[in-house]
């Protein structure tokens, strides 16, 4: 009794024998090979495969059922060998017979859509067949994902890489050889018989006792092979098998990140710092969607194409021509309109930086006073790296920065002053003055007490266009000042006839004398 | 010489011709085809009719339709397309050409 295998040619229902499956999977799978590389392959194959289901049906015409090797045979013969379809372009012959039985290279089993089978896609299907497991544990596993919100994502990406299985070919090459420890050292040895044997031929133009050395070598490196290969095989797939998972964690991670990202606006505090700073210095015109979407773009261009690799190198995913480069396109594609997109802004932003305006106020200080202490009161903000930072005002978004400056100069006059120039920049004269205009900062006066707020803020929709209040302090000649401690990070290239450096000039009481600022005492009176 | 590799490599220099030509005197499918081409000897496997038939489909100068087969799965019948016409009267003037341009060397 021989076991028999069902197989659909062109829509029809053949019994093969297992030798003649054997044979027919490996004629089919030749022929993929040979016009892998041309347009209309597939249609190609499926004219072959409805003229083989034709020399089949021809056959069984005597009452016989069951397809063996020599009616297979039979049909290859009249088809003829997939060498000999040169498509009339001359090309070089190979003047050695074919011997039938040539086809016994490997028949490794490759990733495809389940396309029939599939409740989808096929894709659970299709990886069921590859790892030869029930396709529901994939189904499930999909499912659970799904619930979290990530199956989804992988799923269509997977759909879109993986080649559906159409051809009988490819459905045969789907259920393919098993990954046993067996066939892997079959094709090991395969590989090592060849090796021997390109040994031999190179050995032969040298010397015979090279020969003899050398099939020696062949015959210990086959060993070494043998062992060594049926592992790498194994690690090579399970490497990329997680590599795929990586991929894919990492298009949820990012999905993830982007939806934050889209409630963001309404709620600061889930941004990541480094989106909080993307936000701060947009182009106004734009907001944080056009600066997701970009983004997404980019990276899922650049994962469409790693998972593409993967499947084509690794798990041998035999991906059509044209499906390559429309997938190869569309993913560098993707990243380009992303980059693109960036490059915009980029330049759009430096366009808002082109202006400069001042906001000039005089602050009177209290007659009568002359010893002042000057303090620098720290918001209660908790601001990463000393640099932007959100806030919320009552009235929609402000941004808070530490940029100011403190400065200590000779009054022209007999009463000291305060004064504070607030700088900013924009695409022209009139914005860069606006927004210097809508920037506030934090002033007390107390008697002879002069507190800073170290922190200007401004609205949102303002962005960051380089904002910041300098404080000058005039006092006439023959009063003192007292700079805090508080004061020495604000700072910034005070004139003092002691020529002492910014940072140290804090914590110390300073006179201002016909000369320019002088030290007085190195701590307060 | 291996003249009957010279010759097989003759047959891939005119297969298309031969196709193109057969193809005119009316309707055919594939096996008729390669039927016709084989009395002819000038085709020894049906096999490489396919990629031929496929290609000629896409540059246009075949198209096919469907018929259904009591024998077997549906049919695909090929004839010339108006262009398919035209490159086969400019190909019989080439091929004409040809033979006796390889003639006159005798």
């Amino acid at each position: 009794m021989k076991k028999t295998i069902d197989i659909n040619l062109a829509g029809m229902l053949f019994h093969l024998d297992e030798e003649a499956y054997q044979r027919i999977l490996a004629y089919l799978e030749a022929l993929k090979k040979q016009f892998n590389s041309i347009q209309g392959c597939e249609e190609i194959i499926g004219d072959i495969e409805a003229r083989l289901a034709e020399l089949f049906h021809e056959r069984l015409h005597g009452g016989k059922q069951v397809i063996g090797l020599a009616e297979v045979e039979e049909a290859i013969r009249t088809l003829g060998q997939p060498e000999d379809f040169g498509d009339g372009e001359p090309q070089p012959s190979t003047n050695e017979a074919t011997p039938s039985g040539e086809f016994t290279e490997k028949r490794v089993r490759r990733l495809y859509r389940d396309v029939e089978n599939g409740f989808v896609g096929g894709v659970c299907g299709g990886l069921a067949a590859y790892f030869r497991v029930d396709p529901v544990i994939f189904r499930v596993l999909f499912l659970i994902l799904l619930v979290s919100g990530m199956g989804f994502i992988a799923y269509i990406i997977l759909w879109a890489a993986i080649p559906g299985a159409r051809t009988t070919a490819e459905k045969l090459a789907m259920r393919g050889e098993d990954i046993t420890l067996d066939n892997i050292k079959k094709s090991v040895e395969e590989e090592a018989q060849r090796m021997k044997a390109r040994f031999q031929a190179g050995a032969e133009e040298i010397t015979p006792a090279v020969k003899r050395a050398a099939s020696g070598v062949g015959g210990a490196t086959r060993n070494l092979i043998e062992a060594i290969g049926g592992l790498v095989a194994i690690v090579f797939r399970v490497i990329g098998f997680f590599l795929l998972l990586g991929i894919a964690a990492a298009g949820i991670a990012l999905i993830v990140v982007a939806t934050n990202g889209f409630s963001f606006e309404s709620d600061w505090t889930q941004g990541t710092p480094l989106f909080a700073m993307a936000m701060t210095v947009l182009p106004s015109s734009m907001n944080m969607s056009v600066l997701w979407l970009a983004t997404i773009a980019a990276i899922l261009g650049i994962i469409v194409e790693i998972t593409a690799l993967v499947l084509r190198y690794t798990f041998r995913v035999d991906i059509p021509r044209a499906s390559w480069r429309w997938i190869h396109g569309t993913a560098i594609l993707s990243s380009l309109v992303g980059v693109i997109i960036w490059v915009v802004m980029g330049i759009q932003m430096g366009l808002e930086f082109r202006e400069e305006a001042r906001h000039i106020e005089a602050i009177p200080l209290a007659e009568g006073q002359t010893e002042w202490v000057l303090t620098v009161a720290s918001n209660e903000l908790d601001i990463p790296n000393n640099h932007l930072s959100l806030g919320e005002f009552l009235d929609g978004l402000e941004l808070y920065y530490d940029g100011i400056a403190l400065d200590v100069k000779q009054s022209m006059r007999q009463t000291p002053s305060l004064e504070c120039v607030v700088e900013s920049h924009g695409a022209n004269r009139r914005e860069a003055r606006m927004k210097a205009d809508r920037v506030h900062y934090d002033v007390i006066l107390q008697g002879d007490s002069i507190v800073l707020g170290d922190l200007i803020s401004f609205p949102l929709d303002d962005r960051f266009r380089g904002q910041n209040a300098r404080f000058t302090l005039y006092l006439p000649v023959g009063h003192t000042v007292y700079l805090d401690e508080s004061c020495s990070d604000y700072l910034d290239r005070v004139d003092n006839i002691d020529n002492m450096y910014d940072p140290q000039m804090a914590g110390k009481l300073w006179m201002m004398t016909e000369e320019g600022l002088s030290l007085y005492a190195e701590s307060r009176l | 010489m291996n003249t009957e590799n010279a010759r097989a490599q003759m047959r891939k220099g005119v297969l298309e011709l031969c196709v193109l030509r057969v193809v005119r005197r009316g309707e055919a499918y594939t096996s008729d085809l390669s039927e016709a081409l084989k009395q002819a000897d000038l085709l020894v496997v049906e096999g490489t009719l396919y990629p031929l038939l496929t290609r000629l489909k896409n540059a246009g100068w075949l198209e096919y339709r469907w018929e259904e087969s009591k024998s077997g799965p549906p049919r695909k019948y090929y004839k010339l397309t108006e262009n398919g016409e035209r490159l086969l009267e400019a190909l019989d003037q080439e091929w004409n050409q040809f033979v006796n341009a390889v003639n006159s060397l005798t």
